[in-house]
């Protein structure tokens, strides 16, 4: 039986994570080349493509172990599970290939005993997660927890710290916000992740935090979750750019970015519906495609050779219609490419700076005692008005 | 590595989290999901739909439009002239009548039936008229083009001895007009039958979601409201009927037809079409409702109990 690389990326569900959140902590990594203005060089070459496969090496990992753990109840629920179709050989073979990508890369990046802690501590997560006991993932709050911890924040705290070792700043101060943001992101997830398996887990009698909040509790839970995403990400983002003026192009993207998506898909749902319906996914393809779209731009101006990795990035990172979009958008070569590069700058740019026109020209006259709204007058037709002027 | 101040947001963060999820535990209980799905059809709506769809309709149902059916559809048009109390003699009323399939195998099994036949489509009203010719039973059924909802204005008042509505029930985003309509036509003793599909009702909220999700699919894929049997039974009752049954169509299983026909015509036309079987919960329950228009006066004597009352 030969197993090809695409059969061990499918055992270890690399669907679920290759184009989910793994773009998301490459594009992460992209920002810290830009804030350490790290140059293209052989040992910061191989310092990326290292973390990258560690990064894949986890996200293999944690799948695999708790896909080898979950064989029995996914059986009882009626849930593919593709490891328990392998033979122990190739299962046994293919957690020393997941544990070797994972961790022989450490061999050569930066670290220190701070790193082990970190490594030791995403794997105590992992086993209690999954282990028979104590099997954490079946203690419904605990689970969105530990979830949020080992998927998002934990990787997150790690590339920084690691990319801080490389150029020898070690304050993590940058990413607080960034982490929180990101543990309400991954809390999310996990959340509708449950969801989509509530019939299966109560098939299989597993207690998650959906079941026993019910629709309505799940759906307010989730306008909550994004509430503080959005709120810790922005604070994130302005902490950033009173140090990397650069990064305010953030503030500007991220909250168009967010409308614009929201209203192509707010026709399509209710408030009943929240948790099944895309809306749940609003701000999702902003960390998949857009985050590492702008770092990886903003690691560029740092040193234009990180051009490198645009290609490296779409063919590996990118679903294919998000790579034919980026193929368009980098050979310049589609009018309704073009016409949509106009609708978001005028989106980005000529909206929000009309917006602050005309409410700095508002609030001013509300300084003098004029609403202008509720006198239905635009400045010119006030002061017109009052110079008694046609 | 970690000042006070991570640990510090973090903690706070946690805590927060616990506190929501609590509120949110606490206030479940309050807030139960209802059997309801969303829906936007119109009478013109349905009008055009049916304008555009009947042919493929008939390609797949032929002239009975009707998802619950035997296999051999005409033992389920009997079992309806029976179910209904029809009668040679009697005056009915179809409404939404499609292409007049079922008033046509009415009117052939009871020669002396009269049928006013309602659809809200040219185009049915159209092949309705050809079909009825080609069966030879044009003289006992007129066919009216108009909304069911004003069924009132479209046919004589306090004449007829049935109005049915054979699963076209769920395009009314009125129920209780249509249903007062109904009476309106319907002579004192006259009675109402509807055999529809309903929304089904849950045990659990997830999967009362999943059932009012895909209600909102079937309503919008087919101009439908799929409508909730309690809601409808309180309208009927309101409007001073007197029920005389709310069952399941009693078919045999062995001669049922299993619904195939209505999965065919969504793959084929992908009108509804169902993308994953996946979780699939199924939706609706299809039952038939037989109501009666009280043949004594409803505003005399309110102290006795109907049975009690002198019939006019």
């Amino acid at each position: 039986m030969i197993v090809s690389a695409g059969k061990i990326l499918q055992l270890t569900r690399a669907k679920d994570w290759r184009l989910s959140f793994v773009p998301f902590i490459i594009g992460c990594v992209y920002l810290w080349l830009w804030w350490f203005k790290i140059p293209l060089t052989g040992s910061s070459l191989l310092l990326f493509l290292l973390s990258f496969i560690t990064t894949f090496g986890f996200a293999a990992l944690g799948y695999f172990i708790n896909e080898f753990f979950d064989k029995a109840i996914d059986a009882r629920a009626g849930k593919a599970n593709r490891l328990a179709t392998l033979p122990y050989i190739y299962q046994a073979l293919l957690f020393i290939a997941c544990m070797v990508v994972t961790f022989l890369p450490w061999l050569w990046l930066p670290k220190n005993k701070n790193t082990f802690l970190l490594l030791g501590a995403e794997l105590l997560l992992f086993l209690l997660y999954s282990l028979p006991f104590p099997r954490l993932k079946a203690v419904p709050l605990i689970s969105g927890f530990i979830d949020s911890g080992y998927a998002y924040v934990l990787p997150l705290v790690l590339s920084f710290y690691t990319y801080s070792l490389f150029t020898g700043n070690t304050n993590l101060q940058m990413i607080y916000w960034l982490a929180a943001a990101v543990f309400f992101i991954g809390f999310r997830n996990i959340t509708i992740h449950h969801v989509n398996d509530i019939f299966k887990d109560m098939r299989a009698h597993s207690r998650t935090l959906p079941q026993l909040l019910g629709v309505t509790a799940t759906n307010y839970l989730l306008l909550i979750l994004f509430a503080q995403e959005i709120l810790l990400i922005v604070i994130w983002t302005v902490l950033l750019a009173l140090q990397q003026p650069l990064f305010w192009a953030w503030l500007l993207i991220y909250p168009v970015v967010i409308i614009l998506r929201y209203r192509s898909i707010a026709g399509q749902f209710q408030f009943n519906f929240i948790s099944i319906e895309p809306v749940r996914h609003l701000t999702d393809p902003l960390y998949q495609y857009v985050f590492p779209a702008f770092t990886l731009l903003l690691a560029i101006t740092v040193d234009y050779k990180w051009m490198l990795l645009v290609p490296f990035h779409i063919a590996l990172l990118l679903t294919p219609p998000m790579r034919t979009i980026a193929t368009e958008i980098i050979y310049w070569r589609s009018v309704s490419f073009k016409y949509a590069a106009i609708r978001t700058f005028t989106a980005i740019v000529i909206v929000p700076t009309g917006a602050a026109v005309n409410y700095t020209i508002y609030f001013l006259f509300r300084a003098f005692g004029v609403n202008l709204r509720k006198q239905n007058l635009s400045a010119l037709s006030f002061i017109k008005k009052k110079l008694h002027l046609k | 590595m970690f000042e006070s101040t991570t640990v510090l947001i973090l903690l706070i963060i946690v805590i927060a989290q616990l506190a929501i999820i609590a509120f949110l535990l606490k206030a479940k209980a309050k807030i139960k999901l209802k059997a309801e799905a969303s829906a936007t059809n119109t009478p013109q709506k349905v009008a055009e739909f049916y304008n555009q769809t009947t042919p493929k309709f008939l390609a797949v149902y032929g002239e009975i439009i009707q998802a619950f059916r035997t296999t051999n559809v005409d033992d389920y048009l009997r079992y309806t002239l029976q179910s209904a109390g029809i009668q040679n003699g009697m005056k009915i009323a179809d409404a939404g009548c499609g292409v007049c399939g079922p008033a046509s195998f009415f009117a052939q099994q009871l020669p002396q039936l009269q049928i006013s036949a309602c659809t809200i489509s040219d185009v049915q009203a159209q092949l309705g008229t050809e079909k009825i010719i080609e069966k030879n039973v044009a003289a006992q059924i007129k066919i009216t083009v108009g909304d069911y909802h004003l069924l009132d204005e479209l046919l004589e008042q306090n004449t007829y001895d049935r109005v049915l509505f054979l699963e076209s029930f769920g395009h009314s985003n009125n129920k209780a007009k249509a249903i007062q309509a109904a009476r309106n036509v319907l002579k004192p003793g006259g009675k109402l039958y509807i055999k529809d599909l309903f929304i089904r009702q849950a045990n659990t909220d997830w999967e009362q979601l999943r059932i009012n999700h895909i209600c909102g699919q079937i309503n919008a894929a087919y101009e439908y409201q799929v409508g909730d049997l309690n809601e409808v039974i309180t309208a009927i009752r309101q409007q001073g009927y007197i029920i005389n049954f709310i069952r399941p169509p009693q078919v045999d299983l062995n001669a049922f037809e299993h619904l195939t026909i209505s999965n065919d015509f969504q793959n084929l036309f992908n009108i509804g079409k169902i993308e994953s079987w996946d979780d699939y919960v199924f939706p609706i329950d299809f039952f038939e409702i037989l109501a009666e228009k009280p043949a004594f006066d409803s505003e005399e004597k309110k102290h006795l109990y109907f049975m009690n009352r002198e019939t006019a």
